[in-house]
């Protein structure tokens, strides 16, 4: 087997057994607390993953060009797209019903998640079927898609960075603030910034590329890290670890 | 926007005749001059804003009675506290 394809097993695996166990989680506070954002959140992470699944197909085909057509590469190019697209969407959806915000902003956020994948079944049957993913899309395309995935993601992160400032002020003046949930509302304000920069990522490919350049290369990076972080994030809302759990009860 | 900052809305528009949006923005500001994000207002931060209301409502070259304010400050306690914090979600997670 290629490089590319040990490497594209790898990576499949280690995600999905990471997004596995958050999924896990996540659904057993849905179970007891039955709010909708555990929901979302939870299709949000499969929907990355079928993306994840499509990158490693994309990834593995460098090594085997047989995989280039066929049924492989147009699930392929569907998980890519609309796994992508799908994710991006649901973060926007969760961050407006996690962060409580005005029901008007809740259905903006939905428009983003349909307009989004509408878009990217609209891109698989416009692009050429050499186009993959969305980071090689044409311009007229990938501007927009980027656009409205920052939409969601950033709304998100300043959302939750301004309740995070507004409890810690509020905990000053002697309100008492659960310090575990304050840190978990911090860690995913985080993960939305780290979700943003590989969003912004998308930008740098050329229209119609390839990733194997050393640019390309930094921008899949780029990429993988703003995922990681969200990773992470959920990691530490939803499995926090003992230690970061008393980290932040001290503070 | 929790129950009781509905009902001080309200109650806020109908005593002195702003609008909906207008009472709810003139809440919001009282409670910013008292230091408290409208985010995350609960009952006892809204009264505590309430004498900031004289100078918000005068904006609006309205005279707000002691007997209106008694009206809000009624409607506030008396709506339930409910939680819609948006801190609970991230609390009910353990």
């Amino acid at each position: 087997m290629e490089v590319e394809g040990v490497t594209a097993i790898f990576g499949g695996t280690v995600i999905g057994a990471v997004d596995a166990l958050i999924v896990d989680r996540v659904m057993r506070a849905f179970r007891r607390t039955r709010r909708r954002a555990h929901l979302l959140i939870a299709l949000g992470i499969l929907a990355s993953y079928l993306a994840v699944l499509g990158a490693c197909l994309v990834l593995a085909s460098h090594g085997s060009p047989s995989m280039t057509h066929g049924a492989v590469w147009a699930f392929a190019r569907f998980a890519s797209h609309v796994g992508a697209a799908a994710a991006y969407g649901l973060v926007g959806v969760f961050a407006a019903e996690a962060f409580n915000v005005a029901d008007t902003m809740r259905r903006a956020a939905f428009a983003v998640f349909a307009c989004l994948v509408a878009l990217s079944f609209g891109a698989m049957q416009i692009e050429p079927s050499a186009v993959a993913t969305p980071a090689t899309m044409r311009w007229e395309l990938r501007v927009p898609f980027v656009s409205l995935a920052l939409a969601g993601s950033l709304s998100g992160a300043l959302h939750a960075h301004g309740l995070v400032r507004a409890y810690r002020a509020a905990r000053v003046r002697g309100r008492a603030v659960d310090p575990v949930a304050l840190g978990r509302m911090s860690a995913m304000a985080a993960g939305f910034l780290a979700m943003a920069l590989s969003q912004v990522a998308l930008l740098g490919f050329a229209e119609h590329g390839t990733f194997d350049t050393l640019s390309g290369l930094g921008l899949v990076g780029a990429i993988m890290f703003g995922a990681f972080g969200f990773s992470l994030a959920c990691v530490a809302t939803w499995a926090t670890p003992v230690w970061l759990r008393k980290r932040w009860e001290v503070r | 926007m929790n129950s009781a900052f509905a009902a001080a809305a309200a109650v806020l528009a109908s005593q002195v005749g702003l609008t909906a949006t207008q009472a709810r923005g003139t809440l919001r500001l009282a409670l910013k001059l008292d230091g408290i994000d409208p985010r995350i207002a609960r009952r006892d931060d809204l009264v505590h804003a309430l004498p900031h209301l004289h100078h918000v409502v005068a904006t609006y070259r309205i005279h707000l009675e002691e007997r209106q304010l008694e009206a809000i400050r009624t409607a506030i306690e008396t709506a339930p506290e409910t939680s819609e914090d948006a801190l609970d979600f991230f609390k009910d997670i353990d």
